[in-house]
């Protein structure tokens, strides 16, 4: 299937101090295509967050929608938007691991309420584990790891269901160059897969991807498409 | 047998062994501790409402300035006949006498007039010298002899022992023959302790008390099974008071047990958020819960209720008799009524567990309508 999600007119507010709405997103149109690696840069507090959390339908927009497959996921009651998730893999920007869990376990959490066995999802989770080395570390407690680790961690707990979409906040930020690379291009192995991936980044990266991607720069409010 | 979803809500409790521990003992010994104090007079309630249906309506005694007196059976007899609505009366010869450990209750018993009571566990009737002694009268002879002393000091050959389940009131009861038993009270031959005296219909019981008190001539007392039950109804007034007093800290505990779960699981709203961002509904997040709630809950009322029937109904009992009603020396058995004691025990699971499950699903039913955003933020920095 050839999926794309689509912003209609999005806008994303905040209410500030003083009561004062401070606007993050404003008025986004753009359609993010399966099979392509696709960048948003920014300066930082620009609202590259905001629109991977606002697209996987943690939040609401303020106005405007978000449509998958025809679909508005965006105007969705709860209960809906909790299966829209389901096809959704995603990387925080501060990883979001929970700490009592160990490495396996955190990778196996996205796996446990789709009905699978627990030989299946353990089985499933240490292959995504293989992807990203850290094998090694499956029984440590995800508290335990140093900050690349945590997020090769969250890299594979959002690859570990092979969704449809992913949308990636900073994934390689704690890590080194060598490390970086791989990641990315477990990302772009997706995109053989005819997934959606996002991948909100700084603009220094742009310059080390190891494939082709569409870039967009999200600034002020506004997103433009820069290059191909 | 477990879906995936269970073994990880029993991996959960894993996680937090000693809290999952305590959270278990603490349930434990409230359900115990409460439903001993709801279950024991229930009990006691159910028991007397079987023994007092089978006492007679009304037992009649004659009285003068010093306290009670012998009956003379053949006029006694004559007189509450006379009665209109009296169905039939029985003289009873019973007394106190000292026994080896204590004071015990004598009664002569014959085949015409014998309780409801004593009918099915008797299989034959005292003779002359013989007794037959209730469950809670130790004999401390091997030969099987029990020395008792009143007007005479006689030595009794046991040759019956009735069941435990008889009655609570027969735990302390010799039967004897008629004639041994008058002697060793020291009644006159033709005389009985008091009138068992059963009326036409459960109603007429206080209506008929003029009419007997006036058919005798001489000053009687009666006290109608209505009367019976109030006054051993007072008697537990110190076990209520009692039991209030211990169940104090047992919902204290429950008190404090149940807050700290809600602030336990109020402070894991951001991980709720997490789950839901990797796709977990509000179904799941509450299933989870209630699985590991569960998977600690059901054993702790299971041993918990079971530790309150043992407290109750079983060995415990007499601990428990002494200490809410001062029964000191012997034990009574309670009758179980299973349809009263079953509710009660739901009642308690219901009451001590509903506040635990509540405190823990509270969160994830907030968690439901929340914005996953919001709840993450919650988490900061990890």
């Amino acid at each position: 299937m050839n999926s794309k999600i689509t912003c209609r007119n999005l806008s994303v507010a905040f209410s500030g101090e003083n009561s004062r709405t401070r606007s993050v997103l404003d008025n986004i149109n753009v359609t993010f295509p399966a099979g392509k690696m696709n960048i948003i840069t920014g300066p930082i507090g620009a609202g590259k967050s905001t629109l991977l959390h606002t697209m996987a339908g943690l939040t609401r927009p303020t106005s405007g929608e978000v449509v998958v497959n025809d679909q508005a996921v965006s105007r969705w009651s709860g209960a809906h938007r909790d299966q829209w998730r389901r096809q959704a893999g995603i990387i925080f920007q501060h990883c979001h691991l929970l700490h009592e869990l160990t490495v396996l376990e955190n990778i196996m959490l996205p796996l446990i309420p789709l009905g699978h066995t627990v030989s299946h999802c353990r089985s499933q989770s240490i292959a995504a584990l293989k992807q990203v080395a850290l094998f090694h570390h499956a029984g440590r407690l995800a508290n335990s790891l140093s900050g690349g680790e945590r997020q090769k961690t969250a890299i594979a707990r959002a690859l570990v269901t092979q969704p449809h979409f992913i949308f990636a906040d900073e994934p390689t930020a704690h890590m080194d160059a060598e490390n970086s690379r791989q990641m990315m291009e477990l990302l772009y192995h997706c995109t053989g897969r005819n997934a959606v991936v996002i991948v909100a980044t700084h603009e220094s990266i742009l310059n080390r991807l190891p494939g082709p991607a569409l870039c967009y720069r999200l600034e002020n409010g506004a997103l433009n498409h820069l290059t191909d | 047998m477990f879906n995936t979803l269970q073994i990880w809500a029993f991996r959960d409790i894993l996680r937090r062994p000693f809290e999952s521990l305590l959270l278990a003992v603490t349930l434990t010994f409230a359900i115990a501790t409460v439903g001993t104090l709801l279950l024991f007079p229930r009990a006691v309630y159910d028991t007397l409402t079987v023994v007092l249906k089978a006492t007679p309506s009304i037992i009649l005694r004659q009285v003068d300035p010093t306290g009670w007196r012998p009956l003379p059976i053949r006029e006694s007899v004559q007189a509450a006949t006379s009665v209109i609505g009296v169905v039939s009366v029985r003289p009873r010869i019973w007394g106190m006498v000292n026994g080896p450990d204590g004071p015990l209750t004598v009664m002569g018993v014959q085949q015409e007039g014998l309780p409801e009571i004593l009918a099915d566990p008797l299989t034959r009737l005292p003779a002359k010298g013989q007794a037959i002694v209730g469950w809670g009268i130790a004999s401390h002879d091997p030969a099987g002899t029990l020395p008792l002393e009143g007007a005479i000091r006689q030595t009794y050959q046991v040759i019956h022992r009735l069941p435990e389940q008889t009655s609570m009131f027969t735990h302390d009861l010799v039967l004897l023959n008629p004639l041994d038993a008058q002697q060793l009270i020291g009644l006159p031959q033709g005389y009985a302790s008091d009138l068992a005296i059963d009326v036409f219909h459960e109603d007429e019981q206080d209506a008929i008390l003029s009419d007997l008190t006036a058919a005798f001539p001489w000053p009687v007392r009666c006290v109608t099974r209505r009367q019976s039950a109030g006054i051993y109804a007072g008697g537990f007034n110190r076990g209520r008071a009692l039991g209030a007093i211990t169940m104090i800290p047992a919902v204290l505990a429950m008190c404090l047990l149940v807050a700290v779960n809600t602030r336990k699981s109020m402070g894991r709203q951001s991980d709720l958020g997490i789950m839901k961002a990797m796709g977990w509904t509000t179904g799941d997040i509450i299933r989870l819960h209630l699985y590991r709630d569960l998977f600690v809950c059901l054993p702790s009322v299971a041993l918990g209720s079971c530790l309150c029937f043992f407290l109750v109904y079983g060995p415990g009992a007499d601990g428990l008799a002494g200490f809410f009603l001062g029964w000191d020396t012997l034990p009574p058995r309670l009758y179980l009524e299973t349809k009263g004691a079953v509710t009660v025990l739901l009642e308690v699971a219901g009451v001590m567990v509903a506040p635990v499950m509540a405190s823990a699903l509270l969160p994830a039913l907030k968690a439901a309508t929340a914005d996953v955003h919001e709840l993450i933020e919650g988490a900061g920095r990890r």
